[in-house]
């Protein structure tokens, strides 16, 4: 499980960029494209090393008007598919239970 | 999270982007200084320290880059002179990298070290592009007038190959080199297998004028039959042709303009001016003292392009 406080930073090897409110990141390795919907581009564009998980979840809540709970079910599912991808990394120095 | 191949997401992109304008992808001249002076480079004539103090500092390319990036831009050329030449060149890469940009490197590879290549495995550009222009010390040094020049290029590449990244290497065919460029292309291929790694290559005849006008260039330039008889020598360059040609065909049918500069590209210069193009820079928009927002979308649109002109009149271009 995500501890609340864990801070993840983008994998910067992985280029990406918000196109009409669509994220894409480029697997460069896999010659493959990752498209993100709009949750999923506002997650990842809040991904930035320094905000935690918690406060990601209440971004999520206030951006798009959803229960806090709701939120923070979909935004650990999505942040542990971005790091079972690598797509992300757990910033150093922060403690991260098994996700 | 949805998956698509890179190809098909290409087609999609440029499919969903069809007519709109959005500055996806931008070539970025870092400075025009080179510690060679190759006979026919364009930029070189701004290789003075008096021009050399005007260019862009680091903080303004930083936030130049950062609104390149909040505009949408996904692709960046980092190009010059030599990029490699500027001392924070690592500084700026490490922020392309930071900013997600999908990012090609120009250079003669001559600056290339242990430190950057490294750097480079573990954050790769899509690719590095090394100009290579003559197959023997004599002829290649002959054009870049700077001796050593090529056993230290040869080193760069071999730094690049060791490490498995992405490699291209080009020719510019001149009148020097004209009958090397099959034999070039032949090398680089046997360097490929050499290393097990796939090294790609291009050949183009394209000079330019000066930036500062002159066009004693020229006379370097390779005669068209000679340019056809170099094509004609390899079935890769015949075909690389052919493609070219049915894209301008293409293109010409459907009123599209030739390039995609000031649709979906840009060009940035040294010193900060943003342009249609590398090869189009009679009007500039100065990102020093506006935004890149205002100069893509509102200067750009407003700058003449022959190639946009021709498009329209439905005539390949001269």
């Amino acid at each position: 499980m995500l501890e609340v406080d864990t801070r993840l930073a983008k994998n910067e090897k992985i280029p990406w960029r918000l196109i009409e409110e669509e994220a894409v990141l480029l697997d460069l390795e896999e010659g493959e494209v990752l498209r993100l919907n709009q949750v999923g581009a506002e997650i990842w564009n809040a991904i930035d090393g320094t905000r935690t998980v918690e406060e990601i979840v209440s971004h999520i809540c206030r951006t798009f008007e959803v229960s806090h709970r709701t939120a923070s079910r979909d935004v650990r599912r999505f942040l542990k598919q971005l790091l079972r991808h690598e797509l992300v990394q757990e910033r150093l120095g922060v403690s991260m239970a098994s996700a | 999270m949805t998956t698509v191949q890179e190809k098909e997401f290409g087609r999609q992109l440029m499919t969903k982007l069809d007519g709109q304008r959005f500055p996806l992808s931008g070539q970025w001249e870092l400075t025009c200084r080179c510690n060679l002076r190759c006979i026919m480079c364009y930029t070189d004539c701004f290789n003075t320290p008096d021009m050399l103090r005007r260019e862009l500092s680091f903080p303004e390319i930083v936030r130049i880059m950062d609104e390149i990036q909040e505009a949408g831009c996904l692709e960046l050329t980092l190009t010059g002179g030599e990029p490699l030449a500027r001392r924070d060149f690592l500084d700026i890469y490490a922020c392309t990298k930071q900013k997600g940009f999908l990012v090609t490197v120009f250079t003669n590879g001559t600056l290339l070290t242990e430190k950057i290549a490294d750097y480079w495995v573990q954050y790769p550009p899509s690719m590095i592009e090394i100009s290579f222009h003559g197959l023997t010390e004599q002829s290649f040094e002959r054009i870049t007038q700077g001796p050593g020049s090529y056993e230290r290029c040869l080193e760069g590449i071999r730094l690049i190959l060791r490490r498995r990244l992405p490699l291209t290497l080009k020719t510019t065919g001149m009148t020097l080199n004209r009958n090397e460029v099959v034999r070039i292309k032949e090398y680089v291929a046997a360097l490929g297998c050499e290393y097990s790694s796939k090294v790609q290559y291009k050949f183009g005849s394209d000079i330019r004028p000066r930036l500062d006008g002159s066009e004693d260039v020229y006379e370097h330039q390779l005669p068209e039959q000679d340019v056809i008889a170099i094509e004609q020598a390899d079935l890769e360059f015949r075909a690389e042709r052919g493609r070219q040609n049915r894209q301008v065909i293409e293109r010409v049918q459907q009123g599209r303009s030739l390039c995609g500069g000031g649709q979906h590209k840009f060009h940035i210069d040294a010193y900060g001016q943003l342009q249609l193009c590398s090869n189009n820079r009679r009007r500039s928009y100065d990102l020093r003292h506006g935004s890149f927002q205002e100069g893509f979308y509102k200067a750009l649109p407003q700058f003449p392009c022959p190639a946009r002109t021709n498009a329209m009149l439905n005539v390949p271009p001269s």
